[in-house]
């Protein structure tokens, strides 16, 4: 009799602990989830920024130049790799199409104004000249351009490389 | 403690691909109709302050196209950067599945509300001089000066967007990063398409949906739709 209380002790107490244990298993499981869910991941989707472009001294957009129909000017385009040993090609062009290219659905400007740059590559923090020609017939206003750049980087977040740049818009001002 | 673990989805689940990436999730409009160009105006909400997660969050317009790669996302809009308040404008391409990047352009244009801007994506027939690439551009419906554009050429990208979208996209599944715009909603207005390039623009018939790689979105952030906008609010969060 004795032996069969104890029996029924033990597999009382057996069936506390096991329920207990099960209980404390789920409750662990559930907080486990609940943090998975709520965790802020450390994974970043942008590139790193890769070079820095400043226009006639200007980062932000600005009016760097004013020119009259017929005329050339030019301005200093400073361009700096943000990261150590990167190069990429580096262009200019107009913000928004030239009207009779691209789709009229997009502003697009009078084609009559050419923009060169006297570098194609940049290597190192460089200085090169940007210049504007502005044909006798193009409409007076102001009319945006922008210096991009461009490079392939490797990021940490994805086992392919990325076609990186930045892009520096300024205006012109056509008189 | 069951209760808890019950996932809330009040929007139509979708199978957007460029969240399928296990630690991002979107919120928006979107729509299945096909288009060559896309078009939206958007306020501007509040910064989300100097400090937000991980650089993750970016709200944006676009559409799925088809390249040699597979589907690929082409994304314009503004990027929550940390150390800074103000929105950045950035444009972006993504491979759906895996949310592999392509192309990538930083530009030099940040906003803060209350600008308004016009985000515009376009693709190019075969046979254009510019086939195969892909135009977009960010510009202020009030400050002229504020305007860039961006043309993607490291893949072949295709011709036309199987699938158009408006959405707040982020990393942060505590939704701690939006508390900043929960008097601000992100309206998506006069959301438009060409299905043809060069074509008229007609609204895009958006419905609110919502995408995750992982868990839920935070509760917090909601999407209206309808045709022509969508907006995406944070409440409480």
């Amino acid at each position: 009799m004795k032996m069969n209380i104890n029996s029924k002790q033990k597999i009382v107490i057996a069936s506390v602990l096991i329920m207990g244990g099960l209980a404390t298993f789920m409750t662990m499981n559930v907080m486990s989830t609940q943090s998975a869910v709520a965790q802020v991941s450390n994974h970043h989707p942008i590139p790193p920024d890769p070079f820095k472009i400043t226009v006639n001294g200007h980062s932000e957009p600005a009016i760097v130049a004013t020119v009259k129909r017929g005329q050339t000017s030019q301005v200093d385009v400073f361009v700096s790799p943000n990261i150590s040993g990167i190069a990429g090609n580096v262009d200019v062009s107009s913000v928004s199409p030239i009207c009779g290219t691209m789709s009229t659905n997009v502003k697009c400007i009078p084609d009559g104004i050419t923009a060169t740059l006297s570098a194609s590559k940049v290597i190192t923090p460089m200085h090169m000249v940007l210049t504007f020609s502005v044909s006798n017939d193009m409409p007076v206003g102001v009319y945006s351009f922008h210096v991009v750049t461009s490079t392939s980087l490797n990021v940490p977040y994805q086992t392919t490389p990325v076609n990186v740049g930045d892009s520096d818009s300024f205006a012109i001002q056509v008189t | 403690m069951l209760g808890a673990l019950l996932t809330l989805v009040p929007y139509a689940a979708d199978a957007s691909l460029a969240c399928s990436s296990p630690n991002c999730w979107q919120v928006g409009g979107d729509d299945t109709v096909t288009a060559a160009e896309i078009s939206a105006n958007v306020d501007v909400p509040n910064s989300l302050g100097i400090n937000p997660v991980g650089n993750t969050t970016y709200y944006w317009i676009g559409g799925y196209t088809t390249s040699p790669l597979g589907t690929i996302l082409t994304q314009p809009g503004l990027e929550a950067i940390q150390g800074i308040n103000p929105w950045r404008g950035v444009f972006q391409s993504a491979i759906g599945s895996g949310n592999t990047q392509e192309d990538f352009q930083f530009s030099n244009l940040y906003w803060s509300r209350p600008a308004s801007i016009n985000v515009f994506d376009e693709l190019f027939p075969s046979g254009s001089p510019f086939s195969g690439k892909n135009f977009q551009q960010l510009s202020d419906n009030n400050n002229v000066m504020n305007i860039d554009s961006a043309t993607f050429s490291k893949t072949t990208y295709g011709h036309t967007m199987s699938e158009i979208d408006g959405a707040l996209e982020s990393y942060d599944f505590t939704g701690s990063d939006f508390h900043n715009i929960s008097s601000t909603p992100i309206h998506f207005t006069t959301f438009d398409y060409a299905a043809t390039y060069g074509g008229s623009f007609v609204a895009v018939p958006l419905t609110a949906y919502s995408a995750t790689g992982s868990g839920s979105p935070p509760s917090c952030i909601t999407s209206t739709a309808s045709s022509g906008s969508t907006t995406v609010s944070a409440s409480s969060c």
